[in-house]
């Protein structure tokens, strides 16, 4: 979840790349992390259901949410989504993590690693294998 | 320890579970176990893996360090994890993580009530 701040038009995130955190206008989608310097993205990732159909990429990397809603198909490297997921399509990826909360739903694909704050698995989820980390609450 | 029905354990337990019925892990138990029934539910602390032919059920309390391998798996918020997850209707017949194919699964032990 984006970070609460005095400005209601503005979030706190954290960088996924250095996990630098700063605040960044709520409309923001991109922007330079000022502790690595580097380009990051900020916005939520919404896949379109069925709409690409597959998605394959290096990595997938938001300060955001990543939703992968039923129909869809995403094959990466690296998954990160500092706020959370909600897979209920197909996930595939060597390395995911995110420091919220990650939602794998009712009929949904999982395969590989996950690193996580919190972690939600629904009924009939299909998990292939993959080696989890999820903190839970301390 | 096997059994046949179903069974709570609310204390310390170490060595190794079968059953053919249900298992539950009440919140103040901790266990150091291989854990092998049809439905687990964990709300305590559990260390080692747990097989289930069924379902495998984590509340928001349960503390889990070890492999998971069932047909299905619910877990809460706040529950803990970590170890190799499989997960799914042929996930009994894959061979478990690091073990050689054809040694997996143990053998049942019948009788022994407890």
């Amino acid at each position: 979840m984006a970070g609460k701040n005095d400005r209601p038009d503005s979030r706190t995130i954290s960088c996924y790349l250095c996990e630098h955190g700063f605040t960044v206008d709520a409309e923001t989608m991109s922007t330079t992390c000022p502790g690595c310097h580097r380009r990051i993205v900020v916005e939520d990732l919404v896949l379109k259901k069925n709409r690409p159909k597959l998605v394959m990429v290096t990595e997938l990397m938001t300060c955001g949410r990543l939703i992968v809603p039923k129909g869809s198909r995403v094959v990466a490297d690296v998954v990160a989504a500092n706020e959370g997921m909600e897979v209920r399509g197909h996930l595939e990826a060597r390395q995911i993590r995110s420091a919220g909360l990650v939602v794998i739903g009712k009929k949904a694909f999982w395969r590989g690693g996950l690193q996580a704050a919190a972690l939600v698995v629904e009924d009939s989820a299909v998990i292939d294998r993959g080696a989890f980390q999820v903190a839970g609450a301390s | 320890m096997t059994f046949e029905k179903s069974a709570v354990i609310q204390g310390k337990f170490q060595g190794s579970i079968a059953a053919k019925g249900d298992l539950t892990i009440a919140d103040s138990a901790d266990c150091n176990a291989e854990v092998e029934a049809s439905n687990i539910v964990v709300d305590g602390k559990v260390t080692g893996n747990v097989t289930a032919s069924s379902s495998i059920k984590l509340t928001n309390n349960a503390r889990l360090v070890g492999d998971i391998v069932a047909t299905k798996l619910v877990t809460a918020e706040g529950a803990s994890l970590s170890g190799h997850v499989t997960v799914g209707p042929s996930a009994k017949e894959r061979p478990k993580q690091g073990q050689p194919q054809g040694q997996g699964g143990k053998q049942a032990q019948a009788g022994g009530g407890q």
